[in-house]
């Protein structure tokens, strides 16, 4: 997988929430590479700033609030973040994609969802409204909408969720961009309908489609990934394949993770809980994870850990590692 | 199930049917069927958990129980007495059951403080003195496991799994006979859920609650619960022990909604059913199975109503085929 450059590359990004003259860094020095063919998962729970990296990269930040202080987003050797809008436009749709958690607020609902396919095509491609709307149906086929003819005819509001985020991946597709960057796209959706939109997904990889999947269901981890980030409160906590991940968990966050999610078929007397809760105020100094990891000592407490890389390229931001590893140097 | 028990609550062939607004020159009226000829019964202490997607008529299934909903058709019998939907009865009612909803950030109201937000169903129904509802408000407090100085907090200072914990310190606040969750943990995060999770399993051991659970979420249920009825466009699908289900289910619709789960395991053998298309329209729901459109299954026969079949202690099925598919699978 290390042969060929990456896709997309996050050096070190920091963003900042300012407030009510209260600063907030969402994103505190995140850097990853996204592979061609590769589905990455960023998993984390709320408030760990696994949507806002998501929307750095896509440049649609509401900047004030937001600010992102230092960092570099690489696409094919590019910095996004030097890039002008009109640019970004460009590359906004027609080489990077998004898809989000609620498909029916993404799209218009005064306009067939027909309109808008063709609408981001035409942004895109040199084609006349005809043509346009010829590509939708084909869009529409592909993503395995039934008649489409007839249906690019319909309004959002007449279609189900499922449709909809179909409607949502067709257009994400329509401009033949490389990088599609899907956040929580089926977490609205219920589990017959989840599978169905996972399924399309993990074929968009077989047509060497960088993804970059971002959830907090490990179920769909399990099954989608091939290489995951665990983020916390801002940070990469560890990075690893998703087989060695599952297997023996690097740092304590995602080991408690992993034990505290019932699984079908075992019968548990009692689930593992972490203590404490994600939404207290991050510590001033040490590790982010420290006031809840039951492997906490001392060092946890005054200093924070780098990244440390381990073998076969795994990451793990906890001092229990510190043995096994170099420490990753971080701008 | 135990024969000679009164059951809790018994759900006689329930309807809900809600009317669409008739277009013009349109002849037939037509109706949405929500809850479409329900059967359930729940035995004291027991936890039922009802599983089902969005749309199936879970949700309004709950809220005729708790008389938010006048039924159509059917019976509604609690401890062996049927409802009624008077001004007297539904204040017996709401004494006997109570519900934990999904979001605590909406069950809550934030202007009042948690203290008397869980005082208030005990100051509502006249029971005890001040002294006695402020001891039993830091009683409850302590059993769901927040702090007793915290009842002076508003809701907002609270994270979503402690303002969760408040709305179940509020159902039990008068020993409701009946708790009714629905999806109360689907809004938390997964550090979160397994705290609230083991919260309601002690609870329903120490108190031997009787509960109805509900949720799409099957690795869920199958934690807490004893038994487990699925529903699909508005019936009963399967209905069976927890662990039996789990174990063998038998109806073609539990097993696609089985197989659709991810399991939180790279290794697994993924042996997918995927469904196609979406859950029909609940608008005047032909006769017959409602999962005939996207059963794998489905023969001619299926056009006919389903027939309630035993296929194990307390495991019954409303597939007419379920014999056959068992014997190919």
């Amino acid at each position: 997988m290390e042969q060929s450059a990456p896709v997309l590359r996050i050096d070190g990004l920091r963003v900042d929430f300012r407030m009510r003259g209260r600063t907030n860094r969402a994103v505190d020095g995140v850097s990853f590479a996204l592979n061609k063919g590769e589905i990455l998962c960023i998993v984390g729970e709320s408030g760990s700033g696994k949507s806002v990296t998501a929307l750095s990269i896509m440049g649609l930040l509401n900047v004030p609030p937001a600010e992102i202080v230092s960092g570099e987003i690489l696409y094919k050797g590019m910095d996004l973040l030097k890039c002008g809008e009109k640019e970004m436009r460009q590359i906004r749709g027609g080489q990077i994609a998004m898809i989000f958690q609620e498909p029916m607020t993404s799209l218009n609902p005064l306009y067939p969802v027909g309109k808008q396919i063709a609408e981001a095509i035409r942004l895109h491609k040199h084609v006349n409204a005809k043509e346009a709307q010829t590509l939708a149906v084909e869009l529409l086929k592909k993503v395995g909408i039934p008649s489409p003819e007839r249906r690019i005819h319909d309004y959002p509001h007449q279609m189900s969720g499922g449709m909809l985020q179909r409607v949502m991946i067709a257009m994400a597709l329509s401009c033949g961009g490389q990088v599609l960057i899907a956040d929580e796209p089926t977490t609205a959706l219920d589990v017959t309908i989840q599978a169905q939109i996972l399924d399309l997904i993990a074929g968009l990889k077989e047509e060497s489609m960088s993804i970059l999947l971002i959830t907090h269901d490990l179920g769909v981890v399990a099954e989608m990934a091939d290489n995951v980030i665990v983020m916390y409160m801002g940070q990469i906590m560890e990075k690893a394949r998703v087989d060695e991940l599952f297997d023996s968990p690097a740092h304590p966050y995602t080991e408690g993770l992993l034990k505290s999610i019932p699984r079908l078929g075992q019968n548990e007397e009692r689930l593992h809980v972490i203590p404490g809760s994600i939404s207290d105020d991050a510590p001033e100094k040490g590790c982010r994870f420290y006031p809840r990891c039951e492997y906490a000592t001392e060092k946890c407490a005054v200093s924070v850990p780098p990244l440390f890389r381990l073998a076969k390229g795994r990451l793990s931001r906890c001092w229990l590692r510190e043995n096994e590893g170099v420490a990753e140097d971080e701008q | 199930m135990s024969n000679n028990a009164v059951p809790l609550l018994e759900i006689k062939n329930l309807k809900k049917w809600f009317p669409v607004k008739k277009k013009p020159f349109e002849r037939e009226k037509l109706f949405v069927k929500a809850v479409n000829g329900v059967n359930l019964t729940i035995m004291p202490g027991e936890t039922l958990g009802l599983v089902g997607e969005s749309g199936c008529g879970k949700s309004t299934l709950s809220r005729m129980i708790m008389g938010l909903e006048t039924k159509t058709e059917g019976e509604i019998l609690f401890d062996g007495v049927s409802y009624s939907f008077g001004t007297e009865g539904k204040k017996q009612l709401y004494r006997q059951v109570k519900m934990v909803f999904q979001n605590p950030y909406a069950s809550l109201n934030p202007r009042m403080r948690i203290g008397k937000a869980i005082a208030e169903p005990l100051v509502v129904n006249h029971m005890g003195s001040k002294g006695e509802i402020d001891k039993r408000v830091k009683e409850l407090l302590d059993m769901v496991g927040i702090p007793a100085d915290y009842a002076n907090r508003f809701p907002h200072e609270l994270s979503g799994g402690q303002r969760q914990r408040v709305a179940i310190a509020r159902a039990l606040s008068i020993n409701p006979r009946l708790l009714i969750c629905d999806e109360p943990v689907s809004a938390l995060d997964v550090s979160i859920r397994s705290q609230i999770l083991n919260l309601l399993a002690d609870l329903n051991r120490e108190l031997n609650l009787t509960t109805l659970f509900i949720s799409h979420d099957l690795s869920v249920v199958e934690y807490l619960c004893d038994r487990v009825a699925v529903m699909y466009l508005g019936r009963i699908m399967e209905i069976s022990p927890a662990k039996e289900l789990f174990a063998r289910p038998s109806h073609p619709y539990t097993q696609a909604l089985f197989s659709a789960i991810p399991v939180p395991d790279p290794h697994a053998s993924r042996a997918r059913i995927t469904l196609s298309g979406d859950v029909p329209t609940p608008v005047n729901s032909p006769a017959g199975c409602g999962f005939l459109s996207r059963c794998p299954y489905a023969a001619p026969e299926c056009a006919n109503e389903p027939v309630w079949d035993s296929v194990g202690e307390g495991h019954c099925t409303a597939c007419r085929r379920h014999g056959e598919i068992a014997a190919s699978a």
